[in-house]
C-alpha cells in the first residue's frame, strides 16, 4: 500500500498549495540580491580602483611630459617659440600631455603640464625654472656675502648694490650690511638662498623683485614696493677646475703663435705676433717677465702646476709686447692689452705702486693663484651710457665689446685699492670693470666702486667699506670666450608642485 | 475513448460550466506524495539549499574582502596619499607649530603663482569617538601672515588610531637619511618624512607607510 501525504496535496486535487515554487523563488531572489549587492560593491571598488589607475597614468603623463620639455630647455635653451610642447599617448604611454611656459619676468619662466588619462583623467604638474646670466649679475654662490671673521667688515655708509644680486644666507642690517647703507638695494632682483633679507630704518630696498628663501624666516623690509617671491634656486656656477684650467693653458700657448689678435674663434683679426705662426719661440715682440716660450704663458716648467710661486707682477717701471698683441703692458700710458687667455701658472699681482690701470681687449687673466689688485682697473675711456635694469638710461653702464678683461682664478681675488668709492650714485664712476671670477672668495678691501659682476662662493668685506656693486647691461653678451661658463646661461629648477 | 479511465470534476468559472477530466492512475496519484517522491523532493531541495548557501557564503566572503579593501582604502591609503602628495611639493616647513610626531605644518606654492599655502596635518579626536587626520588649508598673505578663515577643512581617513598604538604619524629624516629626533632641527635638516597610518577598524588593525621625499630641496 502506497502511503499518502495529505499534508502536501489534498485529496481532491482541485487546489495546487506546494510550496516548492515559492521556496525556488524566494531562494532565487536572495541570491540575485546577494550577488547584485556584492556585484555593486565590487563594481564600485573597481570603479575606485580604476580611477585611481587613471589619475596615476595622468600623473605619469605629466610628469614625464614636463621632464622631457625641461630637459630639452636644458639642452638648447629656452625658447618660447617651443611651447607648447604637446606629447602624444604614443610618445608617453602613460597618457597625453600638453607643455606650457610662460616667463613673466625675464629668466624666471614657469612650465605647466597638464597629463590627460584615456579615461579624460588630469592632472597638472608644475615648475619653475630660472635661466640666468651669470655675468649679468653679482653671486656669492656659496659661502655668501660675509663679513670678515673679526666681525668689522660690512657695507656701511653710502654703500649700494645695484642690479641682480645673488647670495647664500642672511643680509641683514648691523650684520654682514652695517647699521647705515644709504645707497641700499637697486634695481634688483636680489636672491637669497637659505636665508632672508632682515633691515629697518635707514634702507633703501628698491629691488623690485626679491626672491627669498621659502624655508627660512619671511623677510623684514621697511620699504613697501618691493615683491617677494618665495623661491630661490640653487645656481648652478662653473668652477675654475683642473679641466678649466687646462684648457686656458693649452689656449694660451695655441694664441701665442696663431698671429690672429684673441681668440680666432671669437674674431680673426691678423696681427703678427710671430714670424712662424705655430712657432712660438718666433715671437716677436718683448716677453713679459716669468713668459714661457708661450709669449702668454707665464709660467717657467710648461705645466699647469702653480709652479710659479712668485707669480707675475705688473710692473710700474717695466714694459713687455708690442702693439696688437695679444698681451702687451705699457707702463708709461698705464693701459694693459689682453686679447684671448693669457694664462699665468701662480699668483698675479697689480700693485699699489702701478697705480690706476686701464685696458683694452677682449680676454681674460688665468691666474692659477691668488689675484691681489691693489688699484683702479677700468677700461680705457671707461664705460658707455647702457639702459639700466629700471629701464632708465644712465652713463657708466655698458662695455665697449673691445674693452672688457676678465679674471679668473680658482683660489681668491682681493680687490685692495681704489681711488674712489662712496659714490652710491647708480651712474658713478667705477674704479673697477669687467668680470671678476674666483673660487674661493673675493675679497673686498677698499672702496671700490665696481661695474660688472663678481662671481665666487663668498664675497667677503674687510673693512667698513663705503662700496659700491653695480651690474652691466651688456656684460653677459660680450664677455670674454675664456671666461668660465662663457655661453652658457645657468639654468636651475627652483619648484616643482603637483595638483 | 474509454470513460473508465478517466474521472471528471466540476467547476464554475464566471458561470461557466467546467469539467476536467483526470487520468484515472493520474487522480490517484494526486491525493499525496510517496515517501520515494519526498526523499528525492528533500534530496533535490537540500541541494539547491546546499548550492545557494555556497554561492551566499562565497559572495559574502568576497564582499567581506571588498568591504575590508575599501574600509582599508577609506582609513588608510588614502590620507596616506592625500598626504603624500602634499608633503612631497612643500617648500617649506613651518616651526609654529612645531612639527611632531602627529602634527605638521608646512607650506606649498601649488599654482606657482608666488601665493603660497599653508597646510597643518595632525590627528584629531572627535566628540563622537571618530579619530581622523585634519588636514587644514590656509592662504599665506604676501607679508607673510596667515589668512583667517582657512581654504577648506578636510578630514581624512577613519578610527585613525596612531596616537593610541603609540605609532607616530611623522618622522622625519635628514639629507644621509639619518632619522631626525631634535624636533627644532627639523625645519632647516629634514629631507624626507616617513608617514605612518594606523586604523582600527572591527577589532582589525590596519597600517601603511610611505617615505615621502621633499622634492624642493637641494
Amino acid at each position: 500500500m502506497i502511503k499518502r501525504f495529505a499534508l502536501l496535496k489534498n485529496r481532491t486535487g482541485d487546489r495546487e498549495e506546494g510550496f516548492a515554487l515559492v521556496a525556488v523563488m524566494g531562494i532565487i531572489a536572495l541570491l540575485t540580491v546577494i550577488t547584485v549587492g556584492g556585484f555593486s560593491l565590487a563594481q564600485q571598488t573597481l570603479h575606485e580602483a580604476e580611477r585611481t589607475k587613471s589619475e596615476a597614468l595622468a600623473f605619469q603623463a605629466a610628469s614625464g611630459a614636463m621632464d622631457a620639455a625641461t630637459a630639452r630647455v636644458g639642452l638648447t635653451g629656452y625658447k618660447a617659440a617651443d611651447f607648447p610642447m604637446v606629447f602624444t599617448a604614443a610618445e608617453l604611454r602613460s597618457g597625453s600631455a600638453t607643455v606650457t611656459a610662460t616667463e613673466t619676468v625675464p629668466g624666471d619662466i614657469r612650465f605647466t603640464s597638464v597629463g590627460l588619462a584615456r579615461d579624460g583623467s588630469r592632472e597638472t604638474v608644475r615648475v619653475r625654472m630660472f635661466v640666468m646670466d651669470i655675468y649679468g649679475m653679482n653671486i656669492a654662490y656659496g659661502s655668501g656675502f660675509n663679513q670678515n671673521s673679526s666681525g668689522a667688515g660690512k657695507f656701511n655708509g653710502n654703500a649700494s648694490i645695484y642690479g641682480p644680486f645673488y647670495t647664500y644666507e642672511d643680509l641683514r642690517q648691523g650684520d654682514n650690511l652695517g647699521n647705515a647703507m644709504s645707497g641700499g638695494l637697486g634695481w634688483g632682483p636680489v636672491y637669497i638662498k637659505s636665508g632672508t633679507l632682515d633691515v629697518k630704518s635707514g634702507y633703501l630696498v628698491d629691488v623690485g623683485l626679491l626672491y627669498v628663501d621659502p624655508a627660512q624666516p619671511d623677510p623684514k623690509v621697511v620699504t613697501a614696493p618691493t615683491k617677494v617671491i618665495r623661491s630661490v634656486p640653487k645656481i648652478n656656477i662653473p668652477r675654475v677646475d683642473t679641466a678649466f684650467l687646462t684648457r686656458a693653458y693649452a689656449n694660451a700657448v695655441t694664441e701665442s703663435s696663431d698671429n690672429n689678435e684673441g681668440d680666432p674663434v671669437v674674431r680673426s683679426v691678423p696681427n703678427s705676433e710671430v714670424t712662424s705662426t705655430g712657432n712660438p719661440a718666433t715671437y716677436t715682440g718683448t716677453r713679459a717677465p716669468g713668459a714661457s716660450t708661450s709669449y702668454k704663458v707665464i709660467d717657467n716648467d710648461g705645466t699647469m702646476n702653480k709652479s710659479l710661486a712668485a707669480g707675475f707682477t705688473l710692473s710700474p717701471t717695466t714694459s713687455f709686447g708690442k702693439p696688437n698683441d695679444d698681451f702687451v703692458w705699457n707702463h708709461s700710458t698705464k693701459v694693459l692689452t689682453v686679447w684671448g687667455t693669457v694664462f699665468i701658472d701662480g699668483p698675479l699681482t697689480i700693485p699699489a705702486t702701478v697705480g690706476a690701470v686701464t685696458y683694452v681687449g677682449n680676454g681674460s687673466l688665468v691666474a692659477n693663484g691668488e689675484v691681489t689688485i691693489d688699484g683702479d682697473f677700468t677700461p680705457v675711456g671707461g664705460l658707455l651710457p647702457g639702459v639700466c635694469g629700471d629701464g632708465v638710461t644712465r652713463n657708466n653702464q655698458s662695455f665697449d665689446p673691445g674693452r672688457i678683461v676678465g679674471i679668473v682664478s680658482p683660489s681668491r681675488i682681493r680687490l685692495a685699492g681704489s681711488s674712489g668709492g662712496n659714490s652710491k650714485n647708480p651712474d658713478g664712476v667705477p674704479t673697477h670693470a669687467g668680470a671678476y671670477f674666483a673660487d674661493e672668495g673675493i675679497v673686498i678691501s677698499a672702496k671700490v666702486h665696481l661695474v660688472g659682476s663678481l662671481i665666487s662662493k663668498g664675497i667677503d668685506v674687510e673693512g667698513n667699506n663705503n662700496m659700491d656693486l653695480r651690474t652691466s647691461p651688456n656684460l653677459g653678451q660680450n664677455v670674454p670666450k675664456s671666461m668660465p661658463g662663457y655661453g652658457n646661461l645657468s639654468q636651475s629648477l627652483a619648484i616643482w608642485t603637483r595638483q | 475513448m474509454d470513460d473508465a479511465a478517466y474521472d471528471y470534476t466540476r467547476h464554475r468559472l464566471g458561470g461557466v460550466a467546467v469539467v476536467i477530466r483526470f487520468r484515472r492512475h493520474e487522480l490517484a496519484s494526486d491525493a499525496g506524495v510517496t515517501m520515494a517522491e519526498l526523499l528525492v523532493g528533500l534530496v533535490l531541495f537540500g541541494v539547491v539549499l546546499g548550492t545557494a548557501y555556497s554561492v551566499a557564503f562565497t559572495v559574502n566572503r568576497s564582499q567581506q574582502q571588498a568591504t575590508a579593501e575599501a574600509e582599508r582604502a577609506q582609513a588608510v591609503t588614502y590620507p596616506l596619499t592625500r598626504m603624500g602628495e602634499i608633503i612631497q611639493q612643500n617648500v617649506r616647513i613651518d616651526t609654529n607649530p612645531m612639527p611632531g610626531p602627529y602634527s605638521l605644518t608646512l607650506r606649498t606654492d601649488q599654482n606657482v603663482d608666488d601665493n603660497q599655502e599653508l597646510h597643518t596635518f595632525r590627528v584629531v579626536a572627535y566628540p563622537n569617538g571618530e579619530s581622523q587626520v585634519e588636514h587644514r588649508s590656509h592662504m599665506i598673505g604676501l607679508s607673510g601672515q596667515v589668512v583667517v578663515p582657512a581654504r577648506f577643512v578636510s578630514r581624512l581617513g577613519r578610527r585613525i588610531t596612531n596616537v593610541s598604538g603609540n605609532v607616530p604619524m611623522f618622522r622625519y629624516f635628514d639629507a644621509a637619511g639619518a632619522e631626525i629626533t631634535t624636533l627644532a632641527q627639523i625645519p632647516d635638516s629634514a629631507r624626507s618624512v616617513v608617514v605612518t597610518v594606523r586604523a582600527t577598524a572591527d577589532g582589525k588593525t590596519l597600517t601603511e607607510s610611505s617615505r615621502i621625499i621633499f622634492r624642493n630641496r637641494d
